[in-house]
């Protein structure tokens, strides 16, 4: 689904964010992006965005080279006060991205109500972002990627600004809806979604991926990977109660301070 | 990362985008130079002259009406020199400036006086909230009716336009000032013309400087309106209007409005500066985030315009 | 408890009205002072506020009921002027709006452009009449000219500051969701700038008021402030008076209804804002 291969980018300041990065993610797999902050996290993430061309290397989301937003991807920004539309309800801020689906008012409407019902917020469709919480809010952003039916989503510290409580419970919204989207129209033989979560919490990396890939700091390049092998489905309190978590939380940890 | 966002590439495939964003780059990268702001605004302004001269030159307007940049410049640079153009400058900057200092001296005192009493305050602000929406303009007729003398006429309108921006400002610059502040000074056993000077007068000081800059500004439409519709022995307005009646060569007018511009320019660039200057106007404590801010005619959050 | 509410009512209709006299007293006085001191010297240059509304009546509104009790003179009067105003506005609104988003996406278009810019903002518009009268000759392009030229700058400012001032975060969404540049435009920049924009057109339609004024005592056969100079050139001070009230209460009602649709249009922006205080 996703090829990275020597990704490097530089910034006109000369700033060295990312350095040889290589990365492979399999389709309908969740792989999340740990690392200490400075380490190039974001740049990675928007040059798989497409939103800035990387100043090496080669990046192809679905066999497809990204020149450009690629077609197929939605983004989930941490920074949800801003990265939703004051000027719009609920619903509109959901179905806006739809036009680009060539679906009818109507249509987009319609999906937009289902993928905030999804997200467990039906009846706020008709309020201002700026009038839920922040939780409410970030679930706002992810039924915009959800109605968008992505074959491939990026969160960038999707969770970071929110309290310890919504945290855990978007968490979990994140593995429900990631089952979901299976179910969900579009094209029939796309498999589940493609999830690239960048994240600074290690519990949460280990928690949410199917596998962890870590980076190590400025410039950033890909120290380690580790494929997380814990049951389905995970509960935050058995699944973090496993062994097994603490034994890969453990190695995560190790990871990311390792200089 | 965020500093790339707004010139981030990738609008378009293919190599004409890698072409485009490469241009791009380079522009950046002299937008992040001071030498090279000054060279794309120096690019910015002779293209603009060119685009006059050209347009004026193809005859799309019919022959005189629109002068070509050249002759405006020519016209302009012996402006400089003549003496009785600068006569004419000085006449209208003399009565510009002396309405200016007549509403600074007025206005000041009468926001300080209103300011202070709280009762008074508010009522002070309906009465000027409903006589600012009357266009200083619309007084020059009966300010030639009533002055007579051209130059008296324009002082007094100056000083009319200029008095509400001043005034305003000043009580909201009062309404602003740090009760904390207030207080400490009166348990210091400060009398209230004590606090008036040490607190309220320095903090609501930026205030009255941006009322001042609104005012000049104001002040100069409303001398050059007057001119032009009272007449008089000289001034801008005077000449600009002898020139129009005199068969009227478009060259000499735009130039004398350039040089008007010229004014405009130095009177705001030189408030702003006192504006941004810390500690020369404001003495008193910066702005407290949260506070209002001093009410600019274009809205503009900040008194260069656009800069940032 | 209908009681209760009934006192409660009584309260707040108190609190109202001590709010309005608190606001009002002073301008009532004045107006009072006005008048006896008026009265008592008996300067023609100085009319007393009643004599002014009697012009102001005698003058514009002495027409029949059926049409607002506005004469012919007033609509001889009013519509060209505010026609010429309106009009002006708008197409200074609708240039300033073009050409601030250009220079508000542009980071390069805004360095080349600004030291154009902030000097045309500087020249003060009337200085150009003259020429403009020679250009155009006396009539509506003159005056519409004079307008778009002096009001265009706070619009064209303000719209590239709120242009350069939204969230690339914002931007940033609308990409990744595959909006295209047009629609980026038309529903992420334009709303995002839309409380500087305001800003602008509102400052724009008081310049407006002015230089129309000043355009029309420049000489030109109708609108309001040909009726200034009529009452100047006839002698008299009361009309005079009756077009300064007049022209004062436009820029009133205009304003007035401008902010009304402002906030209409953006409710948001204020609900957002009080949120986050």
């Amino acid at each position: 689904m996703l090829e990275i291969a020597g990704l490097g980018h530089r910034y006109d300041d000369g700033h060295q964010a990312v350095a040889g990065v290589e990365l492979h993610v399999a389709r309908g797999e969740l792989v999340s992006i740990v690392g200490p902050s400075g380490c190039g996290k974001s740049t990675l993430l928007r040059c798989v965005a497409g939103l800035q061309r990387p100043s090496e290397g080669r990046i192809a989301v679905g066999g497809r080279p990204v020149d450009g937003v690629p077609d197929d991807l939605a983004v989930v920004f941490q920074d949800y006060t801003r990265s939703l539309f004051p000027w719009l309800t609920v619903r509109d801020n959901v179905a806006l991205p739809l036009r680009r689906r060539g679906l009818a008012r109507a249509q987009r409407r319609e999906q937009a109500l289902a993928a905030l019902a999804q997200v467990g917020l039906d009846g706020v469709a008709g309020k201002y972002p700026w009038q839920l919480s922040g939780g409410m809010q970030q679930r706002v952003a992810i039924a915009r990627a959800l109605a968008y039916r992505p074959a491939l989503l990026l969160m960038d510290e999707p969770f970071g600004s929110v309290d310890a409580q919504t945290r855990e419970d978007l968490e979990d919204l994140l593995l429900s809806v990631r089952g979901g989207a299976d179910r969900g129209g579009g094209s029939e033989d796309r498999g589940g979604m493609t999830i690239l979560l960048v994240t600074h919490d290690i519990d949460e990396s280990v928690y949410v991926g199917d596998r962890v890939v870590v980076l190590t700091g400025a410039p950033g390049r890909v120290h380690s990977e580790l494929r997380v092998e814990l049951p389905a489905p995970r509960d935050q309190i058995v699944t973090r109660g496993l062994p097994e978590f603490v034994k890969l939380r453990a190695e995560v940890g190790r990871a990311v301070r390792r200089p | 990362m965020k500093r790339d966002a707004r010139s981030a590439p990738g609008l378009g495939p293919g190599s004409g985008a890698r072409a485009r964003s490469r241009a791009r780059s380079r522009a950046a990268w002299l937008a992040g130079r001071g030498w090279g702001r000054a060279l794309l605004g120096a690019v910015g302004v002779c293209g603009a002259l060119l685009a006059v001269e050209l347009v004026a030159r193809s005859g799309v307007f019919d022959g005189q009406a629109l002068p070509p940049a050249s002759s405006v410049l020519a016209r302009a640079a012996e402006m400089a020199v003549d003496e009785g153009f600068l006569g004419d400058v000085w006449v209208t900057v003399s009565a510009w400036l002396s309405g200016l200092g007549l509403a600074v001296l007025l206005a000041v005192p009468a926001g300080l006086l209103l300011g202070s009493l709280p009762r008074l305050d508010t009522a002070a602000l309906a009465v000027v909230e409903l006589a600012r929406p009357i266009p200083s303009v619309a007084l020059i007729p009966l300010a030639i009716l009533v002055f007579v003398e051209p130059d008296r006429v324009e002082r007094s309108l100056v000083c009319y336009a200029a008095l509400w921006p001043i005034l305003l400002n000043t009580l909201y610059g009062l309404r602003d000032v740090d009760p904390v502040a207030k207080e400490t000074l009166r348990a210091f056993g400060f009398g209230v013309l004590g606090v008036l000077w040490r607190v309220s007068l320095p903090s609501a000081g930026p205030f009255v400087v941006t009322g001042v800059r609104i005012a000049a500004s104001v002040g100069l439409i409303v001398v050059v309106s007057a001119e032009l519709r009272a007449g008089g022995e000289g001034g801008l307005g005077v000449y600009l209007l002898e020139t129009q009646s005199g068969g009227g060569r478009p060259d000499l007018m735009v130039a004398g409005a350039c040089w008007a511009g010229v004014l405009g320019v130095a009177a705001n660039g030189g408030l702003g500066w006192v504006e941004r200057k810390p500690g020369a106007a404001a003495p008193g404590p910066p702005h407290r985030p949260g506070r209002p801010r001093p009410q600019t005619p274009d809205g503009l959050k900040e008194p260069g315009g656009l800069k940032r | 408890m209908k009681r209760a509410e009934r006192a409660e009512r009584a309260g707040k209709m108190k609190h109202v009205a001590l709010a309005l006299l608190g606001r009002s007293w002073l301008l009532v006085l004045l107006v009072a002072a006005w008048e006896l001191a008026a009265r008592r010297a008996g300067d023609l240059y100085f009319p007393p506020p009643t004599r002014i509304v009697s012009a102001m009546r005698e003058l514009w509104w002495s027409g029949p009921a059926s049409r607002l009790w506005l004469s012919d003179r007033a609509v001889d009067d009013f519509v060209p002027s505010l026609s010429h105003l309106l009009l002006g506005w708008a197409l200074a609104g609708i240039v300033g709006i073009a050409v601030g988003v250009v220079i508000g996406l542009s980071r390069i278009a805004y360095l080349v452009l600004d030291p154009v810019l902030q000097f045309g903002r500087a020249v003060p518009p009337p200085t150009l009449i003259p020429f403009f009268m020679v250009a155009f000759g006396l009539g509506t392009s003159m005056q519409l000219a004079a307008i778009v030229f002096g009001v265009v700058w706070p619009v064209l400012l303000n719209t590239a500051d709120g242009v350069r001032a939204v969230e690339p975060v914002q931007l940033d969404s609308a990409r990744v969701f595959g909006l295209g540049g047009f629609a980026r435009l038309r529903y992420v920049v334009l709303p995002a700038a839309a409380p500087r924009i305001f800003a602008g057109l509102r400052v724009a339609l008081g310049f407006a008021l002015i230089l129309m004024v000043i355009a029309e005592l420049m000489g030109s056969g109708d609108g309001i402030g040909s009726r200034l100079n009529a009452a100047e050139r006839e002698f008299r001070p009361d009309q005079l008076w009756a077009g300064i009230v007049l022209l004062g209460a436009l820029g009133c009602v205009l304003n007035g209804l401008f902010l009304l649709v402002e906030r209409k249009a953006l409710a948001w922006h204020r609900g957002a804002r009080r949120m986050s205080t």
